[in-house]
Formats: structure tokens, C-alpha cells, sequence
């Protein structure tokens, strides 16, 4: 039965999750089982792409009830490249938390909330109805909650404070925008609204997609809604920053491309202007906000925001090629973000800080680690022939096509911005003497390979998906030509009632 | 061998590694033998597929244009590497230092071998960016940061500029390989995007080969150590966007903005950097800023754009990598003899540095037009071209000749010949090392020997085929040292004489320029403002959005919502709305309770009397759902309600009153007013134009069709829970426990208080309906799915009766009742439910599908299901109370 | 009647935005539950009101009764109302730790760790 690749991810996580606070006290046990799981899942959705790849659209009716009746998971290119790259992240936070977290008090129910976080990612990523969606993104952020305030210290609990406030907003407006537009169209199956909602009034559709908007732009801190992000990433503890900074963000991207594919294509909706202002608005505001840190983290926390203003730029651009740059892009930055905060968190357990002023020398102490910087660092900046470089690429030759110069002038500024802000972690934390003395702490064995071994696969992934791009570019246009074109998506999901 | 090369010190290195380091010359100079041996002068194109789908392909092309410089690259490279050998003998990182100039060397092969527009940006920029790692060698030098970035900073920002400029092109061809370009050419001449492309890729271009006002980067780059500065700095990387102007030609170059631009850039850039080599007084630099001139000197040729105008730059290209590199070697001689390399410090060396002496002596010849060498040859036919086209640029050329052959004597004349006395300088021996001799002689040499024996050679291979590439009507004469006394030998010889006559009186020349040039901005102070600009907008804007105050935060947010969602309010139709036919008294009357309480909410000051307002509001409410036909829903925000104002109560006496904290202002108020206002009334809109339309309900009356048949339950809402869309409640029970985990978690102390409620009336009675409500909440349990009951329903009337109990006697009597931890019963209630869906896995069907013993009795998996969502709640909502009670008096 | 519940609806969210607003973390916490109560109140205003019938099936019927109210709503609310229980008290919670943390229950007086100079 194939559908089990669809349903395993989120069961898996979760059945580990509940074991693994059960015997949270336990570390070898829990780190057992967290490892277990991650892998099983890494194969599981080795599986699931394969199948999309060969078969076609995957679709699971749960409980036997069809669409657009029951609940169904939906596996097209798209969720499918998310899912393959959540597992993929998902290994690598586990790993790097054996490492990162294992001193903290509550160190099993970091795990077990992280692979809570995990679920609730998955199941945003796989299904095909709104409301379930609302349920993972609850269950996303619940988890988030709580791994922001385990052991928690003051300054943990002010950032938490504004997390929590920011979200909740976007979580009550997400729940309205479900009620009134079930109000307006009797559905709640993304592939049933596609039809359903196009026989709405336009003056509704366009309030209706407005507060959908509204929502996942603070979960994808758009601008101008991104203010929490700063706020709240930087005190994060390393091992959990990554993984949020990874994938929170970009499931609300995703959800805004569905969205404004499936529901309310972004052409006939009205929103592509605003969608464009707001993609050059982005990128400039995070990567100028990156410009005037000197802490690693915050620096890394604002190009978050900046690398989304790109994701949306190749949607609200609404060609294939652009939104295969978009894909493309979420794929790429995923990795490269998350190996950024992990190499930075390495630093900070070494060295005890991660602010630039406390830092310096250390491509002497450890050269291997400068090479693994300057990857990813490149790559973000987008330098061929990394894997950024190509997404940019895309991006911009689309928005040129397109006659949006402007755009494509902006994109461009920002890469030279964002090189400037990633060279300045390098010249300070690796090459400038240190001005404070600061002497590497030694860390066991065992824990630096923990520490390394994550960060070498999320390079050596960087490095192939820049150097044999044929194969991901190849899938990420069709992926988005799936998108654009969403007949097929609901003839599998209905089974051609569309 | 290897020793007499190096004249190696003890230092504690692994002897092995000695001989690894000889590949790297060895590396260059096999490249170089297979070019000279695959090249034929109609050339070479090798290509094979990278991303066929964004048509970027491996497609290499050795050609006339490509093999001039890609000899130029390798075989000074060999050169350079063996000279590296010796000069960065005593650096710890010198392994480094060799692989960086070895890729470095294999992305400049890259740029001018490539056949695609964008396989040639791609290395392009691999070229900045070891670039931009060498520059910074010297890494724990603050200056080296600096002037790397910078480098880094102006040639990316080329690199950008030019990728789009490289896009446009390859979108008018329809193709980003350059045979399909150039058989385009007409095309996009024709194209809108023909200039803009140009201005991009000129951008690209003028940055990369140092124009002004892009110029100052290259001096700045000195603070590279020395064999970097002669490699990349002036015989190649410096010359790649000459190179890609000379490939480009064939489509721009009969543009009339390509001439002008070119020319005026060449001019200016020449002049300026001129005027400003003057004044220095470090080697280096002095060097640095003639190669700018050089590069614009190349820059002017291609713009001409002639027949001798595009052989002149060919030879000159030639030449001038050749004693660059080499007075650049003898400039790292000098400095590595004597620890200085400023000019007035310098003397005597003639006698101490003899080979580099005669290499750099040669150098300076050639670089000064010494006939028969190198240098004279190009400037010959520099001079033809010139005089071909203008008077003008005739005279600009000659005057920064003039100065430049000045600027060389000084160079060489000082330091080896000059004298102080009978005073011999303190100098190091640094020519006991091969390496650092052998190099700069065979450049030296090499300026003096090809136009004697190799002319004929070079016009085969390089002077021809390069022309046609650049100017596909080129068929140029073949070169000769001698074309008999005509207006550019001439010319050769005023340069030469008037540069002698200059060197002269040098001091007042050099006097007159630091003057002229204070008057002057410098392009690199307008740099360094466009960075500090930059910083600070950064700056504002950043404090702009990162307020540390949340109500700002709130305020923005809402904000935009209020006018995203008014924007569109007026493109609702009005005409939608139904009269208000068939309200009912009572209907109006709760509707006005419940506005009533919200604005006592708002308003009031009190905490005591909000938290009325809120119960009043949650209890009205649960009217409304009685009213509209929804048990489970009334019944389930009852009890929540119910919860919320135990919780409520239980905190309100730990958090202080609504007075202390400051207010905001009125203009504030107002301010929140409108946008909560904005808001509220837009979703009041909405709403009333949704309802208007009547509804599709094919979904509900699907649930209502299949309840039984499919659901076996006639609770249809419960059914819809547990079965049609277990998945959402599945999702919702993990929510309540994890929210539970970490409301707790929030909570770390091991004090345990004492709440209770002393009185022996109320612990009996709280016995006796606690184990009531126990037995009340399993038979709603049980009944859920035919009445209303449910899971939610009976685990709440639980938790009042625990809760109850909780009061009566203390949290851990009841944490002794329960037997196990409130979090494991929440956790075995979510195992049960995920259980129950799992087992329809084993029976091949997808998950949560309900599997029913009904035959039998009707007891199926979403009974289970609904078992579990009971115990999660208790568990979830029992674990957060008895920790609040516990925690706070 | 579903004009009338709209206004409720709509003077619920003003209200519980504009104490959203506020700097009291408990003013902050009503608008929170105002804003909760009154999406779910949209949800089921939308879902169409309907006096009449419950949505159960009697004992012989395979039916509910003609006018039954419509089910679906009531399910999502009822999730959204667990749900929203469920984060309330976690944000109660949390807003209680900050005023333990920082003595101060003015939302506007936590300060963020400096940002970067």
C-alpha cells in the first residue's frame, strides 16, 4: 500500500515524541530512540519522492473517506521535495542537539518536542485541507512554544513573550480566514476550493485571501511582519535555532504558495503588485538589518528574512521558471541556513560567543572549519557554482523576462548586501586576530563529531546541489508547473469530479 | 635539487611536504605545454552538457584571443608559482598560498577558455572571490581585511551588473553559447535590449579591469603579498575584462556608445592614474597604478576598435604582462633584501640584487619603448592607431607615455644607481635562491628574444586569429620592429626623450601632482561614503522595525491588517444584504448582553469585573450555541468556560492590578480605537456578505448521510470527530498535552502549597461530587457517539470533579488518587488514539480508518479513539491545574 | 439573523484587538480569549445559523430531521475551542513567569536582550 509513505511521516514522529517523554529521563534511551526515528524517516520519505517521481501525485484518504469529505494527505512534487528536505534537517537538528543540548536539564523533552515540531511540519507539508492544515500549524507552534521556554532563562522568557503574542495573532486570523471562507464556499479540501472558491465574489475573495495573507506572512515574516523574528531567534539555544530557522519559516512560504496557487491564484486574485512590493521590500529590510548586527546569530536571523523576500519574489513573479527558482531556492536556503546556525553554534560552544567583538583567529585553530563556513556562506550570497547562485539565477532571469527590472535590480543589490554581511563574519570571527583573550574550550571526542559531522553532510549537500544542478532543476520546474497548473493535483485528489 | 632551489632552513616541517609543493609549478607549465600543443590557429572547442536545461554547458574554445591569454596565464603562473617557491618560503600557511594561486590560475584558464556566457560569469566570479582570499592573506593585518573586501565588494558588484547584462544577451540570442551569439549579432543589434545589456556588461567589465572610477581597488590590493600582486594584479585577473571586451566586440563594438564609452574611460582612467602614480613613493604602488594606466590604455584600444588598433592591444597585452610581472618580481626582490620598499629609502642595490638588477633593467626598457624589446613593439603600433583616428588621443597617449617612461627610470634608477656617499645598504641575500632570480630573468629575457626571433610565430598564432576574433573583418599585415622613420617612431622618440628630460626634474613633477590631487575627491573616498551610507541606513531602519516595546509590535501588525482589509471593504457589494426578517426578542437581547459585556471588558479597570465580563461572555455564548442547535459545542464551552475562570481566579491574586501599569496616551488610544475599529467592522461586512449567499452544503449532508451506515453513530458532530475527521482531533489532543508539558515546564518549583478550602462541609460534599462527576463524565464517555456526550464533554466534567476534589482536600491527595502522573495519563491517551488509528494499517487500509466489531456489539477503533481523547484531556488539563495550584498560594 | 452575530463578531474582534493592544499583560490576555470567542462565534455564524433541529439521528432513522443545524461548524469549533484552551493557558502561564522574571506586568517593559550596538 503506497499510501503508507504518506501517513508514516507523522505518525512516525509523533509515536516518538509520546515514547520518548516517556522515558525522558533516560538520555541514552531517548537519544536512542530520537536517532531511530529520524533515520526511519529520512528512508521513509526517500521513498515517498521516489514514488511521486514515478507515480505521479501520491494521495491518501484517511479513515477511507474521500475527498473532499475526509481528511486527505497529498504528495505532489512540491510537498514531496519538502518533505525529503524536513527529514533530511530533521536528522541533522537531532544529531546536533546529542551534541548542542545534552547538558540541559530537560534534555529528553527536547527531543521529544522537537520531533513534535517535526510532526506538525509534516503534516502542514503533506495535507490537501485547510483546516487540518490549521491543526499542524498549531501543533507547529505549540511545540515551538515549548521548546522556547524549556529551562528557560529571563531574557528566553522576554523573547518567548513576543513569539508567543506575534503568533497567536497569526494563528487567530488563520482561523478566521478557515471559518468565513468555509462560510463562502461549504468546503474545506484545497483541491474542492480551487473550483469552489473561483464562484465567489472577487470584493470576497480578495478580503478572504487578504487575511490569509496577513496570517503567513508573520509565520513567513514578510515584511512588514517579521519583527518577531529578531526578537526571538537570537536567544534560542543553538541546537533548536537551526531547526527553526530552517523550517518554521518556510512552511508558511508554503502555505502561501499553495494557497495563492490552488485557492486563489495569485494572477487572478489581485495581490501580485503588493506581492512584489512586498518580495523587494523583504529582501532589502533583512538583509540591510543583517548589515548592522555583530552578533552571528542576529546576523544569520535577519538573512532569514531577507533569503524569504527571494522565495517570494519567484511566486508573486508567477512563471514557471520563476516558481521553480522560488522551489529551488526554499531547498537550498533550508540547508545553507541551517548549516550557517549550526557552524555558529559550533563556535559559541568553542569559544563561549558568538558576538563578532569576542571572537577572531579562528581559521588558524580550526582551518577545516573555515572551508565548512565558506560554503555555505557563498552559496547565500549566491557565488556560482553553489547551489544560491542557482536559484538566484532563476529568479532573476524570470523577473528580467518579465520586464519587473526593479525587482531584478533589487535581488541583485541585496546578493552584493548579503555577501557584504557574510564576509564580515568571516573576516571577523575567522581571520582578524582576537582581541579579547579567548582560547578554544576542549570539547570530548565524541562531542565534536556530533558537533562536525552534521555540519560536513549539510556542506557536501550544498556542494553537490550546486555542482549537479540538472537533476534539481529538472524537479523543481516540474514541480511548478505542477503548481501553476493544478488540474492534476485535483484530478488525484478527487478523482476527476473536478 | 629541490634544496638549491629553496635553500631550506631547518624548519620542523615533514620533509615530504617539500616535494609536494614542486607540483604547483610543475602544474602550470603542463598546462602550457598542452595548449601550445592542441592549439591550431583556427581553434579548438571542446563542450560537453552541464544543466542542458538552463543551456549552460561545459563548452570550452581555444582560439587565437583565448590562447594569448591562457598562455599568458599558465605560463606565468609556472613562473609566478617557482618565484612563490622562494618568497613565501618562510609563511606557515605557504601550502595555502600555492593552492589558492593554483585555483585561482584554473578559474582565470576558465574565464577566457569558456564558450558559454555563463559558464565564463560563473568562474568570473570564482576569480573574485580568491581574490578575494588572497588579497586577505595576510590575514591578521586589519588592512588586508579591509582592501580585501573591498576588492571583493567593487568586483562583485561588477559581477552583478554584469550577470544581468549577461542574461539579457543570452535572452536576445536565445542562447548563452557564443557561436549561437555571435551568429545572432544583427539580431541584437536591433533588440531594446541592446544597450542595456552593453552598459551591464561594460559595468561588469570597467570593475574588474580597475576603470575609473571602479580604479582604486587595485592599489588597495597591494597589501597582497608580492607574487599575488604580479599575477593577479597585473598580468591576468586585472585583465579579464579587457579580455571580455575584446570577446564581446564582434556584437557591441560597432555601437557608437561602445566607441565613446570606451575611449573616454580608456583616456580619463589613463590620465588620472597618471597623475596619481606620480606622487607615490612605494614600489608597489607605483607599479599598481601604471598597470591601471596599462588597463586603460587596453581600454581606449578596444574602443578604437581598428584593425592596428586591436593588434596594438594584442601585443601590448603581451608585453605588458610580461615586465609587470617581472618588475613586480624584482620589486619583492627588493623588498625582501632590504625590508622597504619606499623609493626614497632605496640605493645602491646594484651590487647586492646584480640578476634582478639586470632583469628589471630590461623590464623598465620594455616598459619604456625600448626598441627592439617587447614594449616598443606595442607601442608602435599603438601609435599607428592613434594617429589613424585622432589628434587628441594621439596627444593624451603620448603625454601619460611621457610620464610613465619617467615613473620607470625612477623606478630602476633609484634603487639600483643611485648613491649616498660611497654607503653600501644592509641587505639580505635573496639571490642564493634560484627561485627568486630565475623567474623575472626568463620574462626579462623574453621581452628582448620574441620580437627578434618569435614575430612571425606570434602574428601566426596569436596576432591574426586574435584580430579576426575581435574584429570579424581584421586581416592585419604582419608585424615588423621596422616600418621605416614614419610619424609613430616619431613619436617613440619624443616619448623616450622627453621621458628622460622628465625623470629630471621628477621631484617638482611629483611636487605638482600630490597638489593637483588634494583638489581633487578620490574615487575611494566616495566609496568609503556609499559604505558608511549604507551602514547607517541599515541602522535606522533596523531600530525602526526593532522596537523592544510589544504594543508597538502589536500595533504595526494590526495596522497593516486594518488596511489591507478596508482597502477592499468597498469592493463588497452592497446589495447582498438580507433585512433582518425572523430575529427573534431573545436572539437580540443576548446579542446585546454579550456587546455589553465585551465593552465592560474593554473599559473597566477592575480585574475582578473583566473577568465577570469574560465568564458572562463565555456563558451568553454557550446560550447562543443552545439556541442554534449545537449540544456538544454549548456544552464543551461551558465547561471550558467553566476552567477559565478557576484558572483565572487561581492567577488573578498573583498579578498585579490593571493600575500599575501606565496607560497609553490618549492620542494612542484613539489610535488603537480606529484600527481595532477598521477591523471589527471589516469582518463584520464580510461575514454579513458571506451569509447572504445561501450555502453549499454538500459536505454536511454527506456527514449527515453517512453517519450511520459508515459511522455506526448517530451523534453526527461526534462522528465527524472521531471518524470523518479524526486526523484534526488527533492533532488537537496533541496540542492540549504539549501546551500542558509546557505550561508546566514554565512552573519549576518544588515548593508545594497548600490551596484548600477549609471547611469540612465543602470536602465532604467536593467527595461525593467528585466521584459523581467521575462516574457522570465515563457514561457521557460511553454515549458520545449517539448523544451528545463525548470524549472532550466527559473529560472535562472530570477534570471539575478532580479539580473539586483538588480544593477540597489538597493537589497531592489527588495526585495519590490518580496513582499515575497526570503527564503519562495525558501521553497514554494520545498513544490509545494514535493506536486505535493504526490498527487499520495492519488490515491494509489507510490510517484512522474505523474498524467495527459490528456484528457482534458496536464497538469499534473510534471508540477507542474517543477513549483516548478522554484521557489526554484529563491528563493535559489536570497536570497544568495541580501545578498552578501548587505553585501559587 | 445572521446580520446580528455578524456585529457581535465584528464588536468582539475590535474589542479584543484593541486590548491587544494594551501594555497590561492580563488586558493583553482578555483581548487574546475576546478575539478567541470571536472567531469562534464567526466560524459558526458562518456555517449558517439555524434554530431548528439538533444534528442527531434518531434511533430509526438513517437521517437527521430537515432543518438540522449544520454539523461541520460545530466539529471545528469544537477543536478550536480545545485548542484555544490549550494555548490560553500556556499564554497564562507564560505572562505570569514574565511578571515573576521581570517584576513588571507592562508588556512594553521586557526588554530584549541589547540588540547589536
Amino acid at each position: 500500500m503506497s499510501s503508507i509513505w504518506l501517513t508514516l511521516p507523522v505518525v512516525l514522529s509523533l509515536s516518538t515524541a509520546l515514547t520518548i517523554f516517556f522515558v525522558r529521563r533516560k538520555a541514552l534511551s531517548v537519544e536512542w530512540l530520537s536517532g531511530t526515528s529520524v533515520v526511519l524517516n529520512l528512508i521513509v520519505a526517500v521513498f515517498l519522492t521516489q514514488n511521486t517521481i514515478s507515480d505521479g501525485i501520491q494521495v491518501v484518504a484517511f479513515g477511507q473517506w474521500q475527498a473532499p469529505f475526509g481528511i486527505v494527505f497529498v504528495a505532489d512534487h512540491f510537498s514531496a521535495a519538502m518533505v525529503m528536505i524536513t527529514a533530511i534537517i530533521g536528522a541533522i537538528s537531532v544529531f546536533y542537539a546529542m551534541a548542542d543540548l545534552r547538558l540541559k536539564p530537560s534534555y529528553g523533552s527536547y527531543h521529544a518536542l522537537m520531533h513534535m515540531l517535526l510532526a506538525g511540519v509534516y503534516g502542514a507539508f503533506l495535507t490537501g485541507d485547510i483546516f487540518n492544515l490549521y491543526v499542524w500549524f498549531e501543533v507547529m507552534l505549540i511545540a515551538s512554544f515549548g521548546l522556547m521556554v524549556l529551562d528557560a532563562t529571563k531574557a528566553q522568557i522576554d523573547g518567548a513573550v513576543k513569539y508567543v503574542m506575534l503568533n497567536l495573532i497569526s494563528t487567530l486570523v488563520f482561523l478566521l480566514a478557515i471559518g468565513l471562507l468555509y462560510g463562502a464556499t461549504g468546503t474545506l479540501n484545497l483541491a474542492d476550493l480551487n473550483s469552489k472558491a473561483s464562484t465567489n465574489d472577487p470584493g470576497i475573495n480578495m478580503m478572504l485571501s487578504a487575511l490569509f495573507l496577513f496570517a503567513f506572512s508573520i509565520k513567513a515574516a514578510l515584511f512588514p511582519l517579521f519583527t518577531w523574528l529578531p526578537a526571538s531567534y537570537h536567544n534560542l539555544p543553538s541546537g533548536v535555532v537551526a531547526l527553526f530557522a530552517a523550517l518554521l519559516t518556510k512552511v508558511g512560504v508554503y502555505a502561501i504558495v499553495r494557497i495563492f496557487t490552488l485557492v486563489f491564484p495569485l494572477v487572478e486574485s489581485g495581490w501580485q503588485p503588493t506581492l512584489i512590493w512586498v518580495a523587494a521590500l523583504t529582501m532589502l529590510t533583512g538583509v540591510l538589518g543583517a548589515a548592522s548586527q555583530f552578533d552571528i546569530k542576529k546576523i544569520l536571523s535577519f538573512h532569514i528574512i531577507s533569503q524569504i523576500g527571494y522565495m517570494i519574489m519567484g511566486l508573486a513573479i508567477y512563471t514557471p521558471l520563476a516558481l521553480a527558482g522560488a522551489i529551488f531556492y526554499i531547498v537550498h536556503h533550508i540547508i545553507v541556513k541551517a548549516n550557517l546556525f549550526l557552524i555558529g553554534g559550533f563556535i559559541e560552544r568553542k569559544y563561549g560567543s558568538s558576538q563578532l567583538a569576542q571572537l577572531g583567529g579562528v581559521y588558524k585553530t580550526m582551518p577545516w572549519l573555515a572551508f565548512l563556513f565558506l560554503v555555505p556562506a557563498f552559496s547565500l550570497a549566491g557565488f556560482p557554482p553553489l547551489s544560491g547562485f542557482w536559484g538566484k539565477f532563476l529568479v532573476i532571469k524570470s523577473s528580467l523576462q518579465t520586464e519587473y527590472y526593479w525587482l531584478a535590480a533589487t535581488a541583485l543589490l541585496v546578493g552584493l548586501l548579503t555577501t557584504f554581511s557574510m564576509t564580515k563574519i568571516w573576516s571577523e570571527t575567522f581571520w582578524k586576530k582576537p582581541e579579547v583573550d579567548n582560547t578554544a574550550r576542549a570539547l570530548p571526542a565524541n562531542v565534536q563529531w556530533l558537533y562536525c559531522i552534521p555540519i560536513v553532510v549539510l556542506t557536501t549537500l550544498t556542494l553537490i546541489i550546486g555542482l549537479v544542478a540538472e537533476p534539481f532543476y529538472q524537479f523543481s520546474v516540474q514541480a511548478a508547473e505542477q503548481l501553476l497548473n493544478p488540474d492534476g493535483y485535483i484530478q488525484a485528489v478527487l478523482g476527476g469530479k473536478a | 635539487m629541490l634544496n638549491s632551489i629553496t635553500d631550506q632552513v631547518n624548519l620542523p616541517k615533514n620533509p615530504d611536504n617539500q616535494w609536494l609543493l614542486l607540483i604547483f609549478p610543475v602544474l602550470p607549465v603542463l598546462i602550457f605545454v598542452t595548449l601550445i600543443s592542441i592549439y591550431t590557429p583556427a581553434g579548438v572547442s571542446w563542450n560537453t552538457q552541464w544543466i542542458p536545461g538552463l543551456d549552460i554547458n561545459l563548452s570550452f574554445k581555444l582560439d587565437g584571443l583565448s590562447f594569448l591569454f591562457a598562455g599568458l596565464i599558465s605560463g606565468i603562473g609556472a613562473l609566478i608559482q617557482l618565484y612563490a617557491l622562494g618568497y613565501m618560503r618562510n609563511s606557515e600557511s605557504r601550502f595555502s598560498f600555492h593552492l589558492y594561486l593554483t585555483l585561482f590560475m584554473l578559474a582565470m584558464l576558465g574565464v577566457v577558455m569558456s564558450d558559454n556566457i555563463l559558464l565564463l560569469f560563473i568562474f568570473w566570479e570564482l576569480t573574485s572571490v580568491i581574490s578575494y582570499l588572497l588579497i586577505g592573506f595576510n590575514h591578521q593585518n586589519k588592512t588586508s581585511r579591509k582592501n580585501a573586501l573591498q576588492s571583493l565588494i567593487v568586483n562583485g558588484s561588477g559581477g552583478l551588473a554584469m550577470l544581468a547584462g549577461l542574461i539579457l544577451l543570452g535572452a536576445m540570442a536565445g542562447s548563452y553559447e557564443l557561436n549561437t551569439i555571435m551568429a545572432q549579432a544583427n539580431i541584437i543589434a536591433q533588440h531594446h535590449w541592446f544597450i542595456p545589456s552593453l552598459v551591464l556588461i561594460l559595468l561588469g567589465a570597467f570593475t574588474k579591469s580597475a576603470q575609473f572610477p571602479f580604479h582604486f581597488w587595485l592599489p588597495n590590493a597591494m597589501a597582497a603579498p608580492t607574487p599575488v600582486s604580479a599575477y593577479l594584479h597585473s598580468a591576468t585577473m586585472v585583465k579579464a575584462g579587457i579580455y571580455l571586451l575584446a570577446r564581446l566586440s564582434p556584437i557591441y563594438a560597432h555601437s557608437d556608445t561602445w566607441f565613446y564609452t570606451l575611449v573616454i574611460a580608456g583616456c580619463v582612467t589613463a590620465v588620472w592614474c597618471t597623475f596619481v602614480a606620480l606622487k607615490q613613493t612605494d614600489l608597489k604602488l607605483m607599479l599598481a597604478y601604471s598597470t591601471n594606466v596599462a588597463l586603460g590604455k587596453l581600454t581606449l584600444l578596444l574602443g578604437i576598435g581598428t584593425e592596428l588598433a586591436i593588434s596594438a592591444a594584442l601585443m601590448f597585452i603581451l608585453a605588458h604582462s610580461f615586465y609587470k610581472a617581472a618588475l613586480f618580481m624584482v620589486a619583492g626582490n627588493i623588498d625582501k633584501a632590504t625590508g622597504t620598499r619606499d623609493i626614497g629609502q632605496l640605493y645602491g642595490l646594484r651590487s647586492v640584487l646584480v640578476i634582478s638588477m639586470v632583469a628589471g633593467v630590461f623590464a623598465a626598457l620594455s616598459k619604456a619603448g625600448f626598441p627592439p624589446l617587447l614594449g616598443f613593439l606595442s607601442k608602435e603600433y599603438m601609435y599607428k592607431a592613434a594617429t589613424e583616428i585622432n589628434g587628441w588621443i594621439t596627444f593624451i597617449l603620448v603625454m601619460v607615455n611621457v610620464l610613465m617612461v619617467a615613473l620607470t627610470i625612477m623606478l630602476i634608477a633609484r634603487p639600483f644607481f643611485a648613491r649616498h656617499g660611497d654607503a653600501v645598504p644592509e641587505a639580505k641575500q635573496v639571490e642564493t635562491k634560484a627561485a627568486m632570480w630565475i623567474s623575472p630573468l626568463l620574462l626579462a629575457f623574453g621581452s628582448f628574444i620574441v620580437p627578434l626571433i618569435g614575430l612571425s610565430w606570434l602574428d601566426h598564432n596569436v596576432i591574426f586569429p586574435g584580430s579576426s576574433d575581435i574584429l570579424r573583418s581584421a586581416a592585419p599585415k604582419a608585424s615588423a620592429l621596422w616600418h621605416g622613420v614614419n610619424l609613430p617612431l616619431v613619436l617613440s622618440v619624443i616619448t623616450l626623450g622627453l621621458g628622460i628630460v622628465v625623470y629630471y626634474i621628477y621631484p617638482t613633477v611629483s611636487a605638482f601632482f600630490q597638489q593637483l590631487n588634494s583638489l581633487v575627491p578620490r574615487a575611494e573616498d566616495i566609496f568609503d561614503r556609499i559604505m558608511d551610507a549604507m551602514m547607517a541606513l541599515a541602522k535606522w531602519q533596523t531600530a525602526l522595525f526593532q522596537q523592544q516595546k510589544l504594543s508597538r509590535h502589536t500595533l504595526l501588525f494590526f495596522a497593516v491588517l486594518a488596511t489591507v482589509l478596508f482597502g477592499q471593504l468597498l469592493s463588497i457589494p452592497l446589495a447582498m444584504f438580507d433585512p433582518l426578517s425572523g430575529v427573534a426578542f431573545y436572539e437580540f437581547g443576548i446579542a446585546l448582553l454579550l456587546i455589553g459585556a465585551a465593552l465592560v471588558c474593554t473599559l473597566s479597570q477592575s480585574r475582578l469585573l473583566s473577568i465577570a465580563a469574560l465568564g458572562m461572555i463565555g456563558f451568553m455564548t454557550t446560550l447562543v450555541f443552545m439556541i442554534y442547535s449545537a449540544p456538544d459545542v454549548a456544552k464543551t464551552l461551558l465547561l471550558v468556560e467553566t476552567l477559565m475562570v478557576v484558572f483565572l481566579a487561581l492567577l488573578m491574586r498573583h498579578l498585579p492590578h490593571l493600575t500599575t501599569v501606565p496607560k497609553h496616551s490618549v492620542k494612542r488610544k484613539v489610535v488603537n480605537a480606529v484600527i481595532a475599529g477598521f477591523i471589527g467592522v471589516s469582518v463584520t461586512m464580510l461575514l454579513m456578505a458571506i451569509t447572504s449567499q445561501p450555502m453549499d452544503s454538500s459536505v454536511s449532508d454527506f456527514f449527515a448521510e453517512n453517519s450511520v451506515p459508515g459511522g455506526h453513530g448517530r451523534n453526527i458532530v461526534n462522528v465527524i470527530l472521531v471518524d470523518f475527521r479524526a486526523f484534526d482531533t488527533l492533532g488537537e489532543i496533541v496540542v492540549v498535552v504539549i501546551a500542558g508539558i509546557a505550561a508546566v515546564s514554565l512552573l519549576k518549583t518544588k515548593a508545594k502549597k497548600q490551596n484548600r478550602i477549609q471547611s469540612l462541609i465543602f470536602a465532604t460534599t467536593a467527595h461525593i461530587v467528585a466521584a459523581l462527576m467521575l462516574v457522570f463524565s465515563v457514561y457521557l464517555l460511553l454515549r458520545g457517539h449517539n448523544e451528545p456526550g463525548g470524549g472532550f464533554i466527559g473529560a472535562l466534567i472530570a477534570v471539575i470533579g478532580l479539580s473539586l476534589l483538588m480544593f477540597a482536600e489538597s493537589p497531592r491527595y489527588v495526585r495519590s488518587r490518580l496513582h499515575i502522573k497526570p503527564l503519562f495519563i495525558a501521553l497514554a491517551g494520545v498513544a490509545i488514539s494514535l493506536m486505535s488509528g493504526v490498527v487499520s494499517l495492519f488490515f491494509d487500509k489507510p490510517f484512522l480508518t474505523g474498524l467495527w466489531w459490528k456484528d457482534v456489539i458496536p464497538l469499534g477503533t473510534p471508540l477507542l479513539f474517543d477513549v483516548g481523547v478522554y484521557l489526554a484531556v484529563i491528563g493535559g488539563v489536570m497536570g497544568m491545574l495541580l501545578r498552578i495550584n501548587e505553585e501559587l498560594d | 439573523m445572521e446580520i446580528v452575530w455578524s456585529v457581535v463578531v465584528g464588536v468582539f474582534v475590535a474589542a479584543g484587538i484593541y486590548l491587544m493592544l494594551e501594555k497590561h499583560i492580563l488586558r493583553l490576555l482578555f483581548g487574546i480569549m475576546l478575539l478567541s470567542s470571536a472567531v469562534n462565534l464567526a466560524i459558526f455564524t458562518a456555517g449558517r445559523l439555524t434554530p431548528g433541529e439538533l444534528p442527531l439521528i434518531d434511533s430509526q432513522a438513517l437521517l437527521p430531521p430537515e432543518n438540522a443545524a449544520n454539523p461541520l461548524p460545530q466539529a471545528l469549533i469544537l477543536t478550536a475551542i480545545v485548542i484555544g484552551f490549550g494555548l490560553l493557558i500556556f499564554a497564562l502561564m507564560l505572562f505570569y513567569r514574565a511578571y515573576k522574571e521581570t517584576d513588571s506586568a507592562d508588556v512594553d517593559n521586557m526588554p530584549d536582550s541589547k540588540e547589536g550596538q
